[in-house]
């Protein structure tokens, strides 16, 4: 049943876009307040089972692996809130459709549809039984409230405001969020009723301060109590509708509920209380002592809110079972009259377009029912009999009488609540009643949508006092249960004697009249206290995002230096770094190999010629010893395959070296062949230190591995079935295409793409960058020696290229040294006669060569998956070619693949690189 | 039999098909319709086979496919559990969303360059490794992964694209080489690459100088490629100068495949969280890692004024959080990490291709200039709003519970610096609102800065491709359920240690 209405209301708030546009500029406050109005009825009907005590529950698994349900629970305070928020929420979109009537009709539904949403929104938090699922309430709240305090985007202040109510709010959700999961966390159960009912567990537990905390935070944000209060005032940029709705019924007693539903915790943690009612005590000072000096009409009613928030607090803060009544009813009646002050300012400012008291006046002829509404609102909000503010106010005494506190808060509390009645006084009898003349005409006169609200709620906190049986027995009685944990005897009554409550409020009222009397004058001399606007909470924001913004701006000056060579250089540092603190955790040291290091003197010159050339590498200016540096540590890795037993890893090192130089030089002849030095002696020596760290790094942990137990059971395999199951005596061409075939797909796969890289990067722009192949350049005929020697050298090379892919399954050789063959000899027809030349002899693109490879290679896979359910099983052919048995498989195919790959990438890195150095 | 087949390849399936396809669409150079027909076809039918697939193993248990038949330590396996299935759908719906995206973004002119072969190469390669029980193997897919993407960068060929990739390759390479370090040590110690094989070699031993630096080269190299600081400085170098289609699959898929591969070489291989961690240090190390990442990269982001460079910002800011989830090195962790994984995967392409939408409609990323298109395009600005929020880890979108999982992970964790971990993430969550709230205000909500009227239309394709990753954070906030299961099943697998290694060869 609760979820059915949860899912109306969400329902109703979706459709309301649309429905809002088709019911027109009339129509749609009076049609969508039948939402609110129909939920309000609903929840009404649950009235004799609150009454009795009874709550109804509901539990939806959710997300059961996390123990997160969507468990609905409407006990005596729920009720009362979903009252609140539903009965007040058909008002406001009443009055929300009459106050938008000028607007745009697409600006009037969507104004509405997020009203409705907010609805759906507090309706879940107060309902939520799962802390989970109340944050989430929580947090839609903020975020539906930041799209209605910015709904006019167009005004830099909205913007300004609804960001602050964000931040504040939802960053203050952030630390709520903190505490539902250590709540979690320690008691396993994310139910609120359950995490209420363990509070003492809770504050026993080792988490018992940051759960406080965090809850304190997240009802302090939302319920702006100090230092937290500034967005509330702020939050006046919204249009008025939204501040009613916001500001009296709903988002700002989220916090208070939340407390209210954690008194046990806060009573349970040592200090919580003490904390709890210095922020209250402090957010009634700086609220009454700001809404007198506050000059705008709502801003006004948004201090005096803060004030309000204040007294709430405290409230939930004092111990003993009248605190719990006297919140209950000071929450009621806060409500009805601040919500109908707030639409009385709206339709004041909307019919003036005035904002500032001092300039209204006069009001109560042009507007006499809006008049008479705030005037019993304020008669409430003062605390006169025989309204229902006087009821709550008594309570409020009562409760600090009572409770275990001393003086303070009864000071703070008369001093507010004696601010709190000349409010009253000055909001309504100042624009309405007095200053006659001021203003002479309105722009919109007083129509039904505006007044249904004001009126209503004022009527109510008159009936609701004169006539409190039913109210007394369904709403306050079950309310104040729920939030004490225990039913208390209370009457609604409006006589109990001569008592000292009455005093106290006689107090009040009398000081607050004074305060009326003498409003203007202190009003005044407190805004000429300009130290009290330095103060302000506000000033703190501001500072924290001036803050973050310069934090920021340092950082990101520092992550986004454009410096490419530092980057890398602190990139190595940190691997270095992590290393060495790897070997500090695991406190090891390197071994050394058992038997004295056999230092061979072939790899021993070897190695020092690699070293030599690094170093040249590293040192020479000119880009042409740099190339011959490195083709020098290439050189020697490939003499040392072959010298350790690796004759085809040695003969593919030696052809990429050899293409290398080739592919480079056509490079080079496009670049200067100097360049300057560009480090400074500081990073010269800052790069070597750091490129022996790597390198001892690594020479350390190669010496240690050495030193280890050899676990060579796979590599033994491969030496020992090569030949027998995988049909091919040259081990290492067996392993690519076959043991270890799968790396060698995707290694095709990366040549294949890397030649249209260079196709597209490389050559000529214009329609090549349009993707099109441009014209080559004429054929620029190289030298003389090199044409004659040219076309013994192209058939030499093909059909080496051709005896290499064929027998590289038993021999040297393989696809790729056999691709890397066949480039060369189209690369010595391209140096010989120039690119276009070299194409017509290739007849096929680079890249189509590129593709058939990668195609063939993938496919070479298929047959052996649908013969055996294994990809790259290689199948297997006996076949007499000539009288000579030949045994073939699909490895052919596969190194075939490969060897098209590597043809086709190696040409178009040459005819791109050709073709940009003849550009 | 063709059936049969199919069912057979079914862990292969991911890889093959999207490299056949990037063939083909080599052949068809020049004919740009039909290459992008190739590309969707292909891209449709991977997505089936990773739903196939997860779908297979979702409740535990794994596929596993050897490639030449010889099996592990020997050959090749791809070994598709829980965990690399899960990813590689969520990948398959990220490249989903900018294939849709490309109709309206990548033209005939990028479709020459190659947009579809290295498109589909990057995706087989991340599915690769997303599916690989191979060390080597994952490797290739790595130099994969970083060859596409060198040419998706250098699309346009503007001299900003080659010098951001340029940069990018530079650093990438650098990471390369450490991780070829690592892995060539650890052969060298266990006479292994295959991941389960090596798992149980290391599981007994006493830590070792050669072991330890080869897994910190390793954690170094993959940290760097997945965005660590204080390792990222390629990202925010090259990201931004990326076509915006191009930056989203980039933001999507590259980092979180190589925080996957974090996750298996430092759970699964080295034991990291399990008894039988072959390295000790890893976990203080990587929540020092994690915090100052977040810290640095959401600070980082709010200076930012171009949509695009403050978006690649949060790319690390978030998989920070997956990092935090690492080192945690429990279980719980673990699970956490990868739900966010998938939700980030998701909302950083989102945001990535929103703000390619954004650019369309309001002529450029500065934020500076941008404004007002909220007017013209609400339905937009909502789906962009869920983006942002999500990420900002506002419920009830994916993002709420992929950061309240981590944090709650953190909290029920035994690490002694649980609570300032926490406490980092929650800040970083605030800031990355405060950074968020601040775009989407200027962007949409504030009125425009530039002259020229309206704003322009926004491309029914890139709508849907931003709804598309809109509906998904939605989807996943309304119903995580499925996620958080699997992901506990995975992270079971993941600490359960060796049990892919095909014995003895």
């Amino acid at each position: 049943m609760l979820s059915t209405l949860l899912a109306a209301s969400l329902a109703g708030s979706c459709a309301a876009w649309p429905l809002g546009r088709l019911l027109g500029r009339r129509g749609a406050g009076w049609g969508l307040a039948l939402v609110p109005a129909g939920l309000f009825a609903a929840f009404l009907g649950f009235g004799p089972q609150v009454a009795a005590g009874r709550t109804v529950t509901e539990r939806l698994a959710w997300v059961p692996s996390l123990g997160v349900d969507f468990a609905l629970r409407l006990d005596g305070f729920a009720y009362l809130f979903c009252l609140l928020v539903t009965g007040v929420g058909a008002l406001v979109v009443v009055y929300a459709g009459a106050y938008f009537a000028e607007r745009t009709a697409s600006d009037r539904a969507r104004f509405l549809a997020l009203l409705l949403l907010f609805m759906t929104a507090m309706l879940g938090a107060v309902l939520a039984d799962d802390l989970l699922l109340l944050f989430l309430f929580w947090e839609m709240t903020s975020v539906v409230s930041f799209l209605l305090i910015g709904f006019d985007g167009g005004s830099p202040s909205a913007r300004r405001s609804a960001l602050m109510s964000l931040r504040v709010t939802a960053g203050g959700g952030l630390a709520l969020l903190a505490a539902v999961l250590l709540v979690g966390a320690s008691l396993g159960t994310y139910s609120v009723a359950e995490a209420v009912a363990r509070a003492p567990e809770l504050a026993r537990g080792p988490w018992a301060v940051p759960i406080l905390g965090g809850i304190l935070v997240g009802a302090f944000t939302k319920s702006a109590q100090f230092p937290f209060h500034f967005w509330l005032p702020n939050a006046m940029q919204a249009p008025t509708p939204a501040s009613a709705y916001l500001h009296s019924a709903t988002m700002v007693k989220l916090g208070v509920y939340l407390l209210a539903r954690f008194e046990p915790l806060v009573g349970a943690v040592r200090g919580g209380r003490d904390v709890v009612i210095g922020v209250a005590l402090a957010t009634m000072l700086v609220g009454a002592f700001q809404a007198i000096r506050a000059e705008n009409y709502k801003a006004v009613l948004a201090y005096s809110t803060v004030a309000s928030l204040g007294i709430l607090v405290m409230l939930v803060g004092l111990d003993g079972p009248m605190a719990s009544v006297a919140a209950v009813g000071f929450l009621l009646a806060h409500a009805l009259y601040k919500a109908t002050l707030f639409f009385c300012a709206g339709t004041v400012i909307h019919a003036t377009g005035l904002t500032k008291l001092r300039q209204l006046g006069g009001l109560g002829r042009l507007l006499p029912v809006t008049a008479a509404a705030s005037l019993l609102a304020s008669l409430s909000m003062a605390g006169l009999p025989p309204f229902l503010g006087f009821v709550s106010k008594e309570f409020l005494f009562e409760a600090q009488i009572e409770s275990s506190w001393e003086a303070a808060p009864m000071a703070v509390a008369v001093l507010v609540n004696a601010v709190i009645v000349g409010v009253a006084g000055v909001v309504t009898l100042r624009p309405f009643f007095l200053g006659r003349g001021r203003v002479r005409e309105v722009k919109h006169r007083e129509v039904p949508g505006l007044l249904v609200g004001p009126v209503a709620l004022a009527l109510l906190g008159l009936v609701i006092s004169l006539e409190p049986a039913w109210f007394d027995r369904t709403v306050l009685r079950p309310a104040v249960a729920a939030v004490y944990g225990a039913p208390v005897d209370v009457q609604v009554g409006l006589w109990h004697g001569v008592t000292p409550m009455l005093l106290l409020s006689a107090v009040v009222v009398g000081v607050g009249t004074l305060l009326f009397v003498y409003w203007v004058p202190i009003h005044r001399r407190l805004r000429a206290e300009t130290l009290l606007d330095r103060v302000e909470a506000e000033h703190g924001y501001e500072a924290l995002l001036r803050g973050i913004e310069a934090a920021a701006a340092g950082v990101a000056r520092r992550v986004q230096r454009a410096d490419l060579r530092a980057q890398l250089a602190t990139v190595v540092a940190a691997a270095c770094a992590f290393v060495g603190w790897g070997l500090l955790a695991a406190g090891v040291v390197p071994r050394v190999p058992a038997e004295p290091l056999a230092v061979r003197a072939g790899a021993a010159v070897a190695g020092a010629v690699g070293l030599g050339g690094a170093a040249a590498a590293a040192r020479a200016p000119p880009l042409l010893g740099a190339l011959l540096g490195t083709g020098l540590v290439g050189l020697v890795a490939a003499l040392l395959f072959l010298t350790n037993g690796a004759p085809d890893l040695a003969l593919t090192q030696f052809a990429v070296e050899s293409l290398l130089v080739v592919l480079l030089t056509a490079a080079l002849l496009a670049l200067p062949l100097a360049a300057p030095p560009t480090r400074a002696r500081a990073a010269r020596g800052r790069d070597a230190a750091l490129a022996t760290a790597l390198a001892a790094v690594c020479f350390v942990a190669v010496l240690d591995m050495s030193a280890a137990e050899p676990r060579t059971a796979v590599a033994d395999f491969f030496g020992a079935r090569s030949y027998t199951e995988a049909f091919g005596r040259n081990v290492v061409n067996v392993i690519l295409v076959d043991f270890r075939g799968f790396d060698t797909l995707g290694e095709t796969t990366v040549i294949a793409l890397a030649a249209v890289i260079a196709w597209s990067l490389l050559g000529p722009r214009g329609r090549a960058a349009d993707g099109g192949d441009a014209p080559d350049p004429p054929a620029r005929p190289g030298p003389f020696v090199l044409r004659f020697a040219t076309p013994a050298f192209y058939w030499l090379l093909a059909v080496l290229s051709a005896v290499v892919l064929l027998r590289g399954h038993n021999e040297i050789g393989g696809g790729f040294v056999g691709g890397l063959t066949a480039a060369l000899a189209f690369a010595v027809v391209a140096l010989a006669y120039g690119v276009g030349r070299a194409r017509g002899r290739l007849r096929w693109h680079p890249l189509a060569l590129a593709g058939t490879g990668l195609l063939l290679a993938v496919a070479s896979g298929l047959p052996g998956l649908a013969a055996h359910g294994d990809y790259l099983r290689h199948l297997w052919i006996d076949a007499e070619v000539l009288g000579v048995a030949v045994k073939q498989g699909t490895t052919l195919l596969f190194d075939l693949g490969v060897y098209l790959a590597v043809l086709g990438a190696v040409l178009a890195f040459l005819f791109g690189l050709s073709r940009e150095a003849e550009r | 039999m063709i059936g049969e087949a199919l069912r057979a390849g079914v862990a292969v399936w991911p890889v093959v098909v999207p490299l056949a396809a990037a063939a083909l669409a080599l052949l068809l150079r020049g004919r740009p319709a039909l290459q992008r027909g190739v590309m969707e076809g292909a891209l449709a039918l991977t997505l089936a086979a990773v739903a196939a697939l997860l779908g297979r193993v979702a409740g535990g248990g794994r596929v596993v496919m050897a490639f030449g038949g010889w099996g592990a330590p020997v050959g090749i396996t791809f070994v598709a559990d829980a965990l690399s299935a899960l990813l590689a759908t969520t990948a398959g719906m990220v490249a989903l969303a900018v294939a849709i995206f490309a109709r309206a973004d990548v033209r005939a002119r990028r479709r020459r360059a190659g947009f579809d072969p290295l498109f589909l190469g990057m995706l087989a390669a991340v599915n690769g490794a997303f599916l690989t029980g191979d060390l080597f193997n994952l490797y290739v897919w790595f130099e994969l992964m970083l060859v596409t993407a060198l040419g998706l960068l250098t699309l346009d060929r503007r001299p900003a694209q080659v010098d951001g990739a340029l940069r990018y390759a530079a650093m990438s390479m650098t990471g390369a080489t450490c991780m070829l370090l690592g892995i060539g040590l650890l052969y060298g110690v266990a006479g292994t690459l295959d991941m389960g094989d090596l798992s149980a070699a290391l599981a007994g031993r006493p830590p070792s100088v050669a072991v330890t630096a080869a897994s910190y080269l390793l954690l170094a190299g993959l940290a760097l490629k997945a965005g660590v600081f204080p390792l990222f400085f390629w990202l925010p170098a090259s990201y931004h100068t990326a076509p915006i289609g191009v930056a989203a699959a980039l933001a999507g898929l590259l980092t979180k495949a190589a925080f996957y591969a974090c996750l298996r070489v430092l759970v699964t291989v080295l034991g990291v969280g399990t008894a039988a961690a072959a390295v000790p240090g890893v976990p203080p190390l990587l929540a020092l890692l994690a915090a100052a990442t977040m810290l640095v990269s959401v600070l980082a982001a709010i200076a930012q004024v171009d949509v695009r460079r403050l978006l690649a910002f949060h790319v690390m800011g978030q998989v920070a959080y997956l990092v935090m989830g690492l080192s945690l090195a429990t279980a719980a962790g673990a699970a956490a990490a990868v739900v966010y994984t998938v939700h980030t995967m998701l909302v950083q392409t989102g945001l990535f291709l929103g703000a390619g939408a954004i650019a369309r409609a309001g002529r450029g990323y500065d934020l500076r200039l941008l404004g007002g298109l909220i007017r013209e395009h609400p339905v937009f600005a909502a789906l962009f709003a869920a983006l942002a929020l999500s990420i900002s880890g506002i419920p009830p979108l994916s993002g709420f519970w992929a950061k309240a999982l981590v944090v709650d992970a953190a909290f029920r964790s035994a690490a002694p610096w649980r609570g300032w971990l926490a406490a980092a993430a929650l800040v970083t969550g605030f800031l990355t609102l405060y950074s968020m709230s601040t775009l989407w205000t200027r962007a949409f909500q504030r009125p425009r800065r530039r002259e020229g009227g309206a704003a322009h239309r926004i491309p029914t394709a890139m709508v849907v491709a931003v709804g598309l990753m809109a509906a998904c954070t939605v989807g996943l906030g309304v119903a995580i359920e499925p996620v958080v299961r699997i992901s506990r099943v995975a992270a079971a697998e993941l600490m359960a240690g060796p049990a892919q290694g095909g014995g003895a060869p």
